[in-house]
């Protein structure tokens, strides 16, 4: 009897998982396995810290002036990982402050600087010894780095801030900021050209469908001053630039978007290209892709250019392949070009085959590279491999491949790191998931993915999203299993959805791995500002300012409460356009909601103001017409505030200044 | 005691030897015994002879025949003796069953047939009233294929089909007045097969690419000029997509395939070739008229096993064994739409020149096989939108604002059921991605083509 009731129970418990998974999937056939969906997503507790693993994962890197050694920066474990070069070995760990990006050593090879994105800070450490000397506050979230041409100052791009800061290395203080563009990451110093470039992730603000404008800048680096900012039109995450040696062009990688494009294929590079673009020194800009008409080679990362500048290199971190690209067939081109056929050039997928001399394979994920001083090897660092990979220039091929001493265990979420950023499971790999959420985030750009000009889509950013269903703006979606299965590939990857292994584990890095930084209008452990407290009061408020109750449906808290600022449920705010089939959207989540513009389910907001100013007339949207602009500011600097409450509880080391040192 | 008795040194002796075994019979299948399958003609007929120039579709007395390597030479088997002839074999992606074309016979239709190689079991999959050849295997288990059809004017030609392997649910996924022939999956998942046009007029060879759901059929290659096919297209390995051009071997860049032609000057005339795990399996003959006699050809192009037949031409070669299995594309074809829908983003986007120099498109014409559908004008930015009665053949003319035909026609596309499908231009270069724009058509919805307007909500997903 006892054996009956067993296998009955067993039978429906069976019955009612695969119902439950194939519910959660979106109507399709998952293997009901229930540690796929309740353990391996999951960030915190004992199991949890059982089946993951603390990896490396190496983004950037430098070489010291000598060639012996390479630092590289493990950006999810807060170290920089010192390489023996000759013996091809990692020797040793320095302890960085939280989220390293970048690393520079000085000419004399005494000091590394080291960028901590979530920490907005530099430190300063002794080399060989790799005791931290000193801090640097910079602007928020720092990012790559270069020295002025006489060693004096270093030059910052503060992501977060969207901005500049120059060090003063003699102070080890900031000596100036300047504006940038939007989520700024790249900076090269030309010596020769004299001046400074600096590359964005994302576009500046622009007319609502239009094409996006992404600004590199260009600063005169004597005076420190911004000589000039240009803007490569439909372009955008350019997430790293290099000069050539005589100081010619300044090359930057990109992708080129086609978001305004309807969705109704991907066939023919119609979805999104990727390549480089170029800056001569005469201020023509062109862009060039690296793909071909039918092999993509997406999210191009890393870009040195060797000292004789023959040859630059380039990362691609969603194809798993650095590019060679001959520089005097490069000019060679662009010399002879018309203006009308440099615009062909950006959209032409066959041209590559001119410039692009090899292509090498890498591990997993490379993203930035380093070079030789003299030239003779580029790094690669494979960022979901926990490996660098060593090209020798001359033989233009990779010859070494360095463990940095990572774990060696692939976990579930690792694995959908893996995934999430490799192009494989797109048609063509022409782009991957972190192609449209860059670092885990956003691109920032509205999307027709019906493919017929309607229910366009602002891309929402992954960070933070456990507990927070349902998905979509529409709120259709009752899991990321479902969001990214088969109605995916149908739409979006067009090609064979993910197998059930590898939904889980793109689902388990999702929601374990990415996460919100440190809010920079609310840094952990600060206090709100006055203005931030005044918001606030007007968030919370349930009468007018005449006094008048406001009612229930119309109140902030009413749609944005709890831990993420949402009620997870739809509803009309009056945002809905003539090109919309639906009127409901789904209450966003507003943890750093500040680096999320543009706004709405259509990113027609392109900033917080604009919600109300422009889409709030009808007090849809919660009831701000009472609102002064000084209220309204207040409201906005609270939303900017708004962040998760670990940030708030933990006693981490996210600033850690000088006296503290 | 019962715990000692799983133990003991016997019982582990036992268990470790045929471990042992296991291991050793699962080494030697790593090394397994190579198998191809191919279609013998018989030497003496003369009507042979025109394997050369691809127009060997229909003799009599062809077998479809395996060998395993490593077995006596002689151990040439005839899997099809039952059919008065057969032809077009294709191992399945898990090398357990074997598609062919075959005549059971004399005067009967050639229709698709499966061979389970275990049960040595013939299934017939079509029943159709008109020759079905070149049968090929899909990543998802169903079959592709050729048919020859008639269309309503009389014409006859050969369309691409599938179907399920148990027979069901045939469905035509070709929609244009051209023979398509040849078909094979790329790893990709679409199906790259050879197209000539026969209507309005004789086009030339070329080889489309299209989703196995008849879906984004576009160019792929263009061999010679007055070029023959005599068989598959297949990718290799490395990328590369090689086929036969008249008895030449002719490979072009996966990756860049319109402008990578290389015609190899091996001796020889080539009758098949066929990707074989970094290898090739070719039909080859040295002699105008010789004997066609199977070659596997080392990465350096020298033939590492050879297989004759005195009396026998040997080709269409392939292997029966496990290959990887290309992607399996996701399809948006609902059969219960009439319609689909072809964006253009600039009808001036073109490689042609108009017929009036410096002349703007101010609408475009569409033709069916029958005549005009009916005529639309472009937007300012070149674009139009159109909803189009879906599986038909389509063709478009381009006019000015004074109406002096500027391009055109076009070649045939067609759409499936709820396709959407897009253009850059009007015969652009096929390598030019689209520019970024949203489409000045896009805002007031397609303008609908389709006889008996379909309903609006059929419009839109």
């Amino acid at each position: 009897m006892l054996i009956i009731t067993l296998a009955a129970g067993r039978f429906f418990v069976h019955k009612w998982g695969a119902e439950h998974a194939r519910y959660m999937a979106g109507g399709v056939d998952h293997p009901p396995n229930c540690i796929s969906c309740h353990l391996y997503p999951q960030r915190d507790g004992f199991l949890a810290k059982m089946v993951n693993e603390n990896y490396l994962s190496p983004l950037n890197g430098a070489v010291s002036p000598d060639g012996k050694k390479l630092y590289v920066v493990a950006q999810d474990a807060d170290v920089v990982v010192v390489v023996d070069i000759p013996n091809s070995e990692a020797v040793s760990r320095i302890k960085t402050g939280r989220r390293p990006h970048s690393a520079k050593v000085s000419a004399d090879g005494n000091t590394l600087y080291v960028t901590n994105q979530w920490a907005n800070n530099i430190y300063v450490i002794d080399l060989p010894g790799g005791t931290v000397r000193d801090s640097i506050m910079t602007g928020g979230g720092p990012a790559s780095m270069d020295f002025s041409p006489d060693g004096r100052f270093l030059f910052v791009a503060n992501t977060y801030t969207h901005d500049i800061s120059i060090i003063d290395l003699q102070e080890n203080k900031e000596a100036r900021r300047l504006y940038a563009g939007n989520f700024p990451t790249g900076v090269a110093v030309s010596p020769q050209s004299g001046f400074t470039y600096i590359s964005s992730q994302r576009t500046v603000p622009v007319k609502f469908r239009t094409p996006p404008l992404t600004e590199i800048t260009i600063i005169k680096t004597s005076g420190q001053r911004v000589a000039k900012r240009q803007y490569f039109k439909s372009a955008h995450i350019m997430e790293n630039v290099a000069v050539t040696p005589q100081g010619d062009m300044a090359i930057t990688t990109l992708v080129r978007p086609k978001n305004l494009v309807p969705s109704m294929q991907i066939e023919r590079g119609w979805m999104i290209n990727h390549g480089i673009g170029i800056v001569r020194s005469d201020g023509k800009m062109a862009q060039l892709l690296l793909d071909e008409p039918n092999a993509f080679y997406p999210d191009p990362y890393g870009i040195v250019i060797h000292p004789n500048g023959k040859y630059a290199y380039v990362s691609h971190s969603g194809a798993d392949v650095v590019s060679i690209i001959d520089l005097d067939a490069v000019r060679a081109l662009l010399d002879s070009a018309s203006e009308e056929e440099l615009n062909r050039y950006a959209n032409h997928l066959g041209l590559s085959s001119l410039y692009v001399v090899k292509r090498i394979k890498t591990g997993s994920n490379p993203k930035g590279l380093a070079i030789s001083p003299d030239g003779k090897y580029v790094f690669v660092m494979e960022r979901m491999a926990d490996h660098v990979t060593v090209i020798d220039t001359d033989k233009l091929e990779a010859v070494t491949n360095i463990d940095l001493g990572g774990p060696k265990k692939i976990t579930v979420s690792r694995r959908g790191g893996q995934l999430f950023t490799n192009a494989g499971h797109t048609f063509h790999m022409q782009y991957s998931c972190y192609t449209c959420h860059p670092d885990g985030h956003e691109d920032g750009l509205t999307y027709d993915l019906v493919g017929t000009g309607r229910d366009l889509a602002n891309v929402q950013t992954l960070r933070d999203l456990y507990g927070t269903a349902p998905f979509k703006w529409k709120g259709t979606n009752v899991s990321v299993y479902m969001q990214c299965g088969m109605r995916f590939s149908k739409f979006v990857t067009r090609t064979e959805s993910f197998a059930p292994e590898d939904l889980d584990a793109v689902v388990a890095y999702i929601m374990r791995e990415l996460t919100h930084p440190p809010n920079i209008h609310h840094m952990p452990g600060t206090a709100l500002t006055e203005a931030q407290k005044r918001g606030k009061a007007l968030f919370e408020r349930i009468v007018t300012n005449d006094g008048r109750e406001i009612p229930v449906k119309d109140r902030c808290t009413t749609c944005h409460n709890g831990p993420s600022y949402s009620n997870f449920k739809l509803a009309n705010v009056g945002s809905a356009k003539e090109t919309d089939d639906v009127i409901m959207f789904d209450a966003p989540n507003l943890n750093n909601v500040y680096e999320s513009a543009p706004y709405l389910h259509d990113g027609s907001a392109q900033t917080l103001e604009e919600i109300w100013t422009i889409y709030g007339g009808d007090d849809n949207h919660g009831y701000v017409n009472d609102m002064t602009k000084d209220q309204l500011n207040d409201l906005v600097e609270y939303l900017k505030s708004l962040t998760a409450a670990r940030f708030q509880t933990e006693k981490d080391d996210y600033q850690i200044n000088k006296s503290e040192l | 005691m019962r715990m000692r008795s799983y133990f003991n040194i016997s019982g582990f002796l036992k268990i470790l030897t045929i471990s042992v075994l296991l291991f050793a019979c699962g080494a030697e299948k790593k090394n397994e015994t190579l198998a191809y399958v191919f279609t013998m003609i018989p030497a003496h007929d003369v009507r042979a002879t025109v394997i050369q120039n691809g127009n060997h579709r229909y003799l009599p007395g062809m077998q479809v025949a395996m060998i395993e390597v490593g077995k006596s030479a002689d151990a040439i088997k005839i899997i099809t003796n039952e059919f008065h002839s057969a032809r077009a074999p294709e191992a399945s992606f898990n090398g357990k069953n074997i598609i062919f074309s075959g005549q059971k016979n004399q005067g009967d239709i050639w229709q698709i047939w499966t061979y389970n190689m275990k049960k040595k079991a013939f299934s017939q999959i079509t029943n159709s009233e008109t020759n079905c050849t070149d049968p090929t295997w899909l990543p998802d288990g169903k079959i592709a294929y050729s048919k020859l059809i008639s269309e309503k004017d009389g014409l006859q030609h050969h369309a691409l089909f599938r179907i399920g392997p148990d027979g069901c649910c045939e469905e035509r996924i070709t929609y244009q007045p051209h023979e398509d022939l040849n078909a094979m999956v790329l790893k990709d998942g679409r199906l790259l097969f050879s197209s000539i046009q026969i209507k309005p007029t004789k086009g030339s060879l070329k080889y489309l690419a299209m989703r196995p759901d008849g879906t984004k059929a576009e160019l792929f290659l263009l061999p010679g000029s007055n070029a023959h096919a005599t068989g598959k297209a297949v990718e290799t390995r490395d990328r590369k997509v090689l086929y036969t051009e008249d008895g030449k071997l002719v490979s072009v860049s996966f990756n860049r395939p319109l402008h990578t032609r290389k015609v190899h000057e091996n001796q020889g005339i080539y009758q098949s070739v066929f990707a074989d795990n970094g290898k090739l399996l070719v039909s080859v003959t040295y002699e105008k008229n010789g004997i066609f006699e199977l070659q596997l050809l080392s990465d350096v192009g020298e033939p590492v096993y050879r297989l004759t037949d005195s009396g026998n031409h040997i080709i269409e070669v392939s292997t029966i064994a496990e290959r990887p299995v290309p992607r399996k594309l996701p399809t948006r074809v609902d059969p219960k739409k009439r319609s689909g829908f072809i964006v253009c983003l600039n009808t001036d986007a073109s490689d042609i020149m108009p017929a009036v120099e410096g002349a703007k498109t101010a609408k475009v014409q569409v033709f069916s096989p029958e005549g005009l559908i009916g005529e639309v004008a472009v937007e300012e930015d070149g674009s139009f939108n159109l909803e189009l009665q879906a599986d038909t053949p389509l063709m478009f003319k381009t006019y000015d604002a004074e109406g002096n035909l500027l391009r055109g026609p076009s070649s045939w596309v067609w759409v499936r059921p709820a396709e959407h499908r897009g253009c850059v231009g009007c015969h652009e270069d096929r390598e030019i991605a689209p520019e970024n724009n949203v489409p000045k058509s896009l805002k007031g919805g397609p303008v609908s083509l389709v006889k008996n307007d379909i309903s609006k909500e059929e419009s839109h997903e």
